[in-house]
């Protein structure tokens, strides 16, 4: 297996931050704006002045000119709650790199960003035999943890249980949030199923769709018996150049419908394939999509 | 439809084992991928389970089942039958040869031929091409290809019985002919009462596929009784008046009681009846009261249907003393053969004697297991020699060979019984196209005859040391006939075939071998009592229209030779019907029918425009499983896939 992590693999992750488009609702203090009131240095609003309001909020300029006692509002900051979850099945072990190392890095560089701005991070990954969380960190000190917890190799059971993972998740969050999902969304069941229990949650869902390169251009030829890794189903498959251009097509229309269905429910989607060099992903590719700045 | 080796078809035994391979073989590549959800939208798409893909994925299977198949029947010789429109060119074949004029058909052979011919020519379709040929001892082109039928049914019925034999070889010569030199196909249709003895390979494989023969077989029920020889000889053993010897031979299954006449010119000097029965032969012999200077004539006469070969001629001239060197160690039965023959003056020598021994000067040399020399100085006859002679070459010695056939028409084997003679040890010859072959041993050649310059050669590949031969009968007949063959002049008796050539000498006056300047009258005499006159400009003349059988009267610069042309061909005279199809040529014989009345309405032809050919498939069978191959080792190699 490579390396997860290289020595410069922090490099530049300080000057980026995950976008997140609406006001939070958290917690504890942090760097988001709050959809609350509170004791920022950003004006919100005024209100009328109420006995037993500190004094030290009431405009007096306003008063000299009107008279009246109005009281500042600020707006409140607070931390996001960030999910991240990683698909651990085992069709995520092929590519070269795999694509869970590939999935692994990503949500290691997003921890790091998430963990470096302050917002609650939730990581996760599932596969049928259930869900591996961390409990929710904060901070930079939390870094270590996260690494080691993506660094470790959990066996994957036979099967995703995609959906059942994401309702776990949304049983979890005690306030709206951000969830990351990082999958290839190769599961015999509906992944559409676990992306709405998130929306239900009134989460805000950036889905990143792996796919490896040896999926988009399968390099197979002849009379083939295709086993599925996680079911074991087996098909006896006449691979030539017409059925490749049948698969490549059904491959495209498969990514097309996620992004319709993400489009749809106010989510992001982002397709990435395991060849492309990470600091590519980071740097111009996410931030192009909208996910980091 | 059908097969031409049908054992061959047990092959597709290996249909079923090919089968039984394709389901117990070993499946295909196991691949493990992330999930078989694409790839089956992906099948789904392309219309997996559509028929044409579960042929695709047998295909193999059904390419090595059909190269099985096309391989099977191009083994097993499947070939089919097509109806194709009959060639538009036609040739009319007449055998015009001397058993044609038998009466056993009404009112004879020909005339059946003839009428079955122009029945034929009338029910060609219209515009097609229509040849004549007419075959006997040759065969000639009457009418080249034509359209007018009316200038072919004219010769046809211009044609004459011709008293030849048949030559089966010249005739066949000319269908290969035709056939060669064509791009077209050509229906045969040949008219005779003769079998025919065809070697296989007289015509190559492409021109007889552009030949077609319909065997039309003219004669009925038949018999006859033929004089098959007949001549003057002195008697081989002391002097006295000549004799005259006759053979008179049944080629029926019926017993004949019959008048047998022998006339000494216009006067009859023997009248007797002579009962032969079923296929018997029985030689005549008759002493002559005076010398034979007149003309002879045998008759015969028969109830048969033939009446050609019931009449014989030969005229006799006393030879003139000659002289014979004998070259032997110490053969002494040939030396008292020799002395036995009238008119002969013999000389012996021993091989290596220089004296004397000189060809030159005398008539006849016979080398007795002697070099004969490499240039014949006088006539020659070579017995056993080691070298060969002329056109004789031995490739080796034999022992313990004695099968002999023999010629009986040649005039030396005349009453030689050849079971007498005995060639245990001898050569093994062989000999080049100009020679003529009196007997075949098992090796090759045994007795030669040939003719180098102005003389005769003979060549015997056996010597004449068997006592059993040597003191048979036949032995001195032999010597006799060979003498008589080999010292033959043109003042002698000539006894000649019917189409053979006169050939006399011409004394020019300025010698042999010069251009005589003017000519030379000559004169010749037919059997019908016709005279024709010649200016004869060369060294000799020769006179071929011999087909009258009789006596001829040649008069040359005053000299008065006579030759007897007579039949006298077993074969012609067998004129027991027999069927042209039994030796014809399978590859081009289409049809063989049989015609017997000539005034009954004759429809050889006509019942279709149509043949049925036979179609061979094996050339695109072999090209079909070929390409199948190719194709099966191209999906083995999985170039060809979905």
């Amino acid at each position: 297996m490579e390396e997860l992590f290289s020595k410069d693999f922090f490099r530049g992750l300080d000057r980026l931050s995950l976008v997140v488009d609406r006001d939070v609702k958290g917690q504890l203090r942090g760097e988001r704006r709050s959809v609350k009131h509170g004791s920022s240095v950003e004006f919100a609003d005024y209100r009328d002045y109420s006995p037993g309001d500190d004094m030290r909020y009431v405009d007096w300029n306003v008063y000299a000119r009107t008279e009246k006692l109005l009281i500042k509002l600020f707006r409140e900051e607070e931390d996001l709650e960030i999910h991240l979850l990683v698909d651990n099945s085992p069709s995520m072990r092929f590519g070269r790199p795999s694509k869970l190392l590939f999935a692994r890095r990503l949500a290691a560089a997003l921890s790091y960003i998430v963990l470096s701005g302050g917002d609650r991070c939730l990581l996760s990954l599932f596969d049928s035999g259930g869900v591996r969380s961390l409990p929710a960190l904060r901070g930079r000190r939390a870094i270590p943890e996260v690494m080691r917890f993506l660094e470790t190799d959990y066996p994957p059971a036979s099967e995703t249980g995609f959906n059942s993972a994401c309702a776990a998740i949304a049983a979890r969050s005690r306030s709206p949030g951000l969830a990351i999902v990082i999958s290839d969304l190769l599961f015999s069941e509906d992944y559409r199923t676990g992306l709405r229990y998130l929306i239900s949650q009134r989460h805000d869902v950036y889905l990143i769709h792996c796919l490896a390169e040896s999926e988009v251009f399968p390099d197979l030829k002849g009379d083939v018996q295709i086993v599925d890794s996680e079911t074991g189903e087996a098909k006896d498959v006449p691979v030539g150049p017409r059925l490749l251009r049948y698969y490549q097509n059904a491959l495209e229309e498969f990514c097309e419908e996620a992004k319709r269905f993400c489009r749809a429910y106010g989510m992001k989607y982002v397709r990435l394939v395991n060849t492309t060099p990470f600091k590519e992903v980071l740097f111009r590719t996410l931030v192009s999509e909208g996910y980091l700045r | 439809m059908g097969f031409l080796w049908p054992v061959y078809l047990l092959s597709l035994a290996f249909v079923p084992v090919i089968i039984v391979y394709h389901v117990f073989r070993p499946k295909s590549t196991r691949v493990v991928v992330p999930s078989v959800v694409l790839w089956q939208k992906a099948l789904t798409s392309s219309g997996r389970h559509s028929a044409w893909d579960r042929l695709v994925k047998n295909l193999l299977l059904i390419v090595q089942i059909l190269v099985i198949v096309a391989c099977t029947l191009a083994m097993s010789g499947f070939f089919m039958n097509r109806l194709v429109t009959r060639p538009e060119h036609y040739v009319i074949v007449i055998d015009t040869s001397a058993s044609m004029a038998s009466t056993d058909a009404d009112p004879d052979r020909l005339s059946v031929a003839k009428a079955a011919a122009i029945s034929y020519l009338r029910s060609l379709p219209e515009n097609s091409l229509v040849a004549l040929c007419e075959f006997n001892s040759t065969a000639n082109l009457r009418v080249d290809y034509t359209r007018d039928r009316r200038s072919v049914e004219k010769v046809i019925s211009e044609l004459k019985v011709r008293n030849t034999s048949t030559d089966a070889d010249s005739l066949l010569s000319l269908l290969a002919a035709l056939a060669e030199g064509s791009s077209y196909g050509i229906s045969i249709a040949l008219f005779t009462d003769g079998g025919f003895a065809v070697q296989s390979n007289w015509l190559d494989e492409s021109a007889s596929k552009r030949l077609s023969v319909d065997v039309y077989t003219v004669g009925g029920q038949s018999k006859n009784v033929a004089i098959t020889d007949f001549e003057i000889r002195r008697p081989p053993h002391g002097e006295g008046l000549p004799e005259v010897l006759a053979t008179v031979e049944n080629f029926s299954s019926e017993r004949f009681v019959f008048p047998l006449n022998l006339f000494y010119g216009d006067t009859p000097v023997r009248s007797e009846f002579i009962e032969l029965g079923p296929f018997e032969r029985k030689v005549i012999s008759h002493q002559l009261q005076a010398a034979p200077f007149v003309p002879i004539r045998l008759e015969i006469a028969p109830a048969d249907h033939l009446a050609l070969d019931n009449v014989a001629y030969t005229v006799a001239r006393e030879p003139g003393s000659r002289s014979v060197l004998l070259v032997t160690r110490d053969n002494r039965n040939l030396y008292m053969a020799l002395r036995s023959i009238p008119g002969l003056r013999v000389y012996t020598r021993a091989p290596g004697e220089t004296v004397g021994a000189s060809p030159y000067g005398y008539d006849l040399v016979l080398y007795d297991e002697t070099p004969a020399g490499s240039v014949p100085a006088t006539n020659t006859v070579v017995i056993n020699s080691p070298g060969g002679f002329e056109d004789v070459s031995v490739l080796h010695e034999y022992e313990y060979a004695t099968a002999i056939y023999v010629d009986r028409t040649h005039p030396v084997m005349r009453y030689v019984d050849e079971r007498a003679i005995v060639a245990e040890t001898g050569q093994v010859l062989t000999v080049s196209s100009d020679v003529e072959i009196a007997a075949y041993g098992r090796f090759g050649p045994l007795i030669v005859f040939g003719r180098s310059g102005q003389y005769k050669y003979a060549y015997f590949g056996f010597p004449f040391t068997s006592k059993s031969f040597l003191n048979s009968a036949s032995f001195p007949i032999l010597v006799y006939n060979l003498v008589s063959y080999m010292l033959e002049s043109s003042d002698a008796v000539r006894q000649l075939r019917p189409g053979d050539s006169i050939y006399v000498p011409v004394e020019s006056r300025q010698g042999p071998g010069s251009s005589t300047g003017s000519g030379v009258s000559a004169k010749i005499t037919r059997p019908t009592g016709d005279t024709q006159e010649f200016e004869v400009a060369g060294d000799f003349l020769l006179y071929t229209d011999t087909y009258e059988t009789g006596i001829y009267h040649v008069t040359v610069s005053n000299r008065q030779y006579s030759y007897s042309v007579n039949l006298f061909d077993p074969q012609e005279s067998d004129i027991l019907r027999r069927s042209g199809a039994d030796s014809m040529d399978s590859r081009i014989l289409k049809r063989s029918s049989s015609v017997t009345d000539a005034s009954s309405s004759v429809s050889v032809f006509g019942e279709e425009l149509h043949l049925l050919q036979r179609v061979d498939l094996r050339v695109p069978l072999i090209s079909t499983a070929l390409f199948l191959l190719v194709l099966e080792w191209s999906l083995y190699h999985k170039r060809w896939h979905l």
